[in-house]
């Protein structure tokens, strides 16, 4: 396979986690915002939480601190200056499909490329009637229909390991995130401040990510701090957690391998990785600091990124404004 | 000059004067009864919807073009009419053999211009448009492509006048597209309209990937000795006929590359893949020659590759089309084929030219000059349409401008009379009407000339208009050619 065509399907893989993680988001923010305030707690601006999770600091255009919820949503959902963006994330996610067409099946990139003339066709979400909700769902259903037709009709081959990378490494990098946005939650120094005020919070981390019932599923716990840190960062069944995104992550390394018959060189920076994942309690992580895991992660989790791209020759782009510069003698022929 | 011309009560507007493919009124023409009896039969809503059908299948996959010059919507959709356009059996066996014959001619004048110039010796073409010529590449002379092929893939653009009057309009030499609209018309056809195609009396046209393929194999370099690798070469996914490279690539399953996949190294040309570097033997290129390659063209094209030019004229790898093979396409040279036809096979002309002044030569200028209102002037290295000028349609003042580029630069023009293009009826606002068409069979030359039965019919949708290419609003038919 093209090392391009391993980059473009790669950052499909991506942008497509990366607008389910935006819908989601915005789903904890919806709800939370209709949740009771503890008296004690300095009120807290839900909207300015996702915004800071979706890596928002460096795009949202006012005072992130302050932002309305109609502003938040619409930088998560229509702004075209946010790279994040659910506009953003199709757009890119459709551009690379694509640029690598005959790697895709017809029902990939039907799905990718609906997802787009739907949205293109859509009222932009308001925050004051149920059109935020029929959105999110619309969101989630939609990178549901790509996964599965990924899953469901790609050859069991590279294209679809290079594909599950891009899913992962950005899943961990999602739940990485919102992880930090609200670890002072979770810390071991937050009491429960009456009225189980608090529990809403830490449910809204896992509703976040998608995963309040199949927390309570696989742990049998109620919902506590250290139970949500341990499910999220630790937790091998958590469909989110980093330690499952992780294992995926060598998954389709290993697959590659075989398929291969070379082992990546980034398969070592992975297992270091897994290592450091492979905890047997959560207080060791918050007695460390959490704070300072997670950032360090997400950094760890960006070389991971490079250096899947250094292992199969990522790096290549022409630029638009370059290949426009083509054919000027006979464009139509 | 515009009279109403009646297929049934849906009817508007027509030039009462130009050939209707269909035929008029009660005077159906043969292969014609089936769609008339179609047309006369559905209504107009059935048919608006089955075109609203149709636009929707084209947007979900993804059958869109970019036009240069558009910043809003980078890909649009070319306007598909349902109503197809049919040849019958005689009629594409003088087609077939017309493009196959002039394939034939244009390549063994390309082989001419990069070895002896024999024709030139003779007399038959000037030096101006050979040697002389812009895109006379001079690093090709006396190298000899495997078969001798250059073109391999040529699009004949040809027009009707009449029953039997077909006019060869323009050979396009250098990557001519259109070839993936005929191929995705024809599924779009089959699937709205299954009833037509019972019975196979339409011949299919799906077999070009295969003959496509099988071409490149039969041109793979003297270097490589067993199976050859295939690739597309393109610009990327922001150049107007991307859809039409990876639909190809996808088709054959071969790799569809952008210059950066490619290098050179010890003389060869390799892929960049997940897996190391992977030898490449035939490229399908479509970029124009000046991107090909820095180091041989122009030094700032980012899409080509550095010294792909020296690996293919040390025999280790070959591109399709050759490089310099415009030298027999452009709208001056166009005037010389009928004589490379005498020239190189000793026949004559199966599908003639359009008459056609040199603006190069006083006299023909002159003529030009005093009767601009009758014709249609082209840039010699115009295309899609883009800086011509229809006489008959330009105002006195569009005319006395054009006559002024002209001016400067006579030989960059070639002027043509009027054609009353044929009609073919066409689904419009208002209901069916007649509107003009154009016809673009592809012949592919390996070991043989092969022309797949079909090709691309392009309809101008303004009322009137004569300008059929899809960056000026033209749209395109399925084209049906009848096996009986």
């Amino acid at each position: 396979m093209l090392s391009r065509v391993a980059e473009n399907l790669f950052w499909f893989g991506r942008y497509f986690e990366r607008l389910e993680h935006d819908a989601r988001l915005l789903d904890a923010a919806r709800r939370m915002s209709m949740m009771p305030v503890a008296e004690t707690a300095a009120p807290s601006n839900e909207w300015s939480s996702v915004l800071v999770a979706a890596g928002g600091r460096r795009t949202f255009p006012g005072d992130i601190e302050t932002a309305a919820a109609q502003e938040a949503v619409n930088h998560l959902v229509s702004d075209p200056s946010n790279p994040s963006s659910v506009f953003s994330c199709l757009k890119a996610a459709r551009d690379n499909a694509r640029a690598v067409r005959a790697s895709l099946t017809t029902d990939v990139w039907e799905a990718t490329n609906d997802a787009r003339d739907e949205f293109r066709a859509m009222r932009m979400p308001s925050v004051n009637d149920g059109s935020l909700t029929d959105f999110i769902d619309w969101a989630k259903a939609k990178a549901a229909r790509v996964r599965g037709a990924v899953e469901g009709t790609l050859a069991r081959d590279d294209a679809l390991q290079f594909i599950r990378l891009g899913w992962f490494v950005e899943r961990a990098d999602s739940t990485a995130r919102i992880l930090d946005v609200k670890y002072h939650l979770l810390l071991p120094s937050v009491r429960e401040v009456g009225g189980g005020v608090d529990h809403y919070q830490w449910a809204s981390l896992l509703q976040a990510t998608g995963t309040l019932r199949t927390f309570q599923f696989v742990t049998h716990d109620h919902v506590n701090p250290k139970g949500v840190a341990a499910f999220l960062i630790l937790q091998p069944k958590s469909p989110r957690s980093l330690r499952y995104s992780y294992s995926q992550i060598d998954a389709a390394l290993g697959a590659l391998e075989a398929l291969y018959g070379e082992r990546p060189a980034c398969r070592s920076v992975v297992e270091e990785m897994l290592d450091r994942l492979l905890v047997d309690d959560i207080q060791i992580v918050l007695d460390a600091g959490l704070h300072e895991f997670l950032t360090d992660f997400i950094s760890a989790n960006y070389r991971v990124s490079d250096a899947i791209g250094a292992s199969f020759g990522f790096g290549l782009q022409v630029t638009e404004a370059e290949a426009n510069g083509a054919g000027p003698t006979k464009p139509s022929q | 000059m515009c009279a109403t011309q009646r297929y049934s009560d849906k009817t508007v507007l027509g030039t009462a004067t130009c050939f209707n493919e269909m035929g008029v009124g009660e005077d159906i023409r043969p292969g014609y009864a089936d769609i008339a009896d179609w047309i006369a039969r559905t209504d107009l809503a059935d048919l608006h919807r089955k075109c609203e059908e149709a636009s929707v299948i084209l947007r979900r996959i993804g059958v869109t073009f970019a036009v240069y010059g558009e910043q809003t919507d980078a890909e649009r959709l070319i306007p598909f009419d349902l109503i197809p356009r049919v040849f019958t059996a005689p009629e594409w066996q003088r087609i077939e053999a017309g493009v196959m014959q002039r394939s034939r001619a244009l390549n063994a004048f390309i082989r001419d211009v990069y070895h002896d110039a024999e024709i030139v010796r003779a007399g038959k073409v000037p030096d101006r448009l050979v040697s002389k010529n812009d895109v006379f590449l001079a690093a090709m002379k006396g190298f000899s492509p495997p078969l001798d092929i250059y073109a391999h893939i040529i699009g004949t653009d040809l027009v009707r006048t009449g029953p039997d009057e077909f006019y060869v309009l323009e050979d396009n030499c250098r990557t001519p597209s259109g070839i993936s609209y005929v191929l995705e018309n024809r599924e779009l056809m089959m699937r709205l309209f299954p009833e037509f195609f019972q019975g196979g009396r339409i011949a299919p046209v799906d077999g070009y990937p295969d003959l496509l393929q099988l071409t490149m194999e039969e041109v793979k370099p003297p270097a490589c000795t067993g199976v050859p690798t295939l690739a597309i070469l393109t610009p990327g996914p922001f150049n107007s006929a991307y859809y039409e490279h990876s639909f190809l690539a996808d088709q054959m399953g071969i790799s569809l590359v952008q210059g950066d996949d490619l290098f050179v190294e010890n003389g060869k040309v390799w892929m960049r893949t997940t897996r190391g570097a992977e030898r490449v033997d035939v490229i399908y290129r479509r970029i124009d020659d000046d991107f090909l390659d820095p180091l041989a063209f122009r030094p700032d094209s980012a899409l080509g590759v550095p010294g792909l030019m020296r690996a293919y004229l040390d025999g280790n790898v070959t591109l399709l089309n050759a490089p310099g093979s415009g030298v027999a396409d452009d709208k001056a040279t166009y005037c010389y084929v009928p004589e490379m036809i005498r020239f190189y096979l000793g026949e004559e002309p199966i599908l003639p030219n359009v008459p056609t002044y040199q603006c190069g030569d006083a006299d023909q200028y002159a003529h030009v000059r005093d009767n601009l209102q009758d014709l249609v002037v082209k840039e010699v290295h115009g295309s899609g349409g883009y800086g011509m000028l229809v006489g008959p349609k330009a105002t006195a003042d569009e005319r006395t401008s054009y006559l002024q580029r002209m001016e400067s630069s006579p030989g960059s023009f070639v002027a043509q009379p009027t054609l009353a293009l044929s009609t073919s009826p066409t689904l419009v606002e208002e209901g069916v009407a007649p509107r003009h068409i154009d016809f673009r069979p592809f012949a592919l030359s390996g070991q043989t000339v092969r022309v797949t039965p079909g090709g691309l019919t392009r309809v101008a949708l303004p009322e009137g208009s004569l300008v059929v290419n899809s960056s000026q609003g033209g749209g395109v038919k399925d084209t049906w050619v009848l096996r009986y």
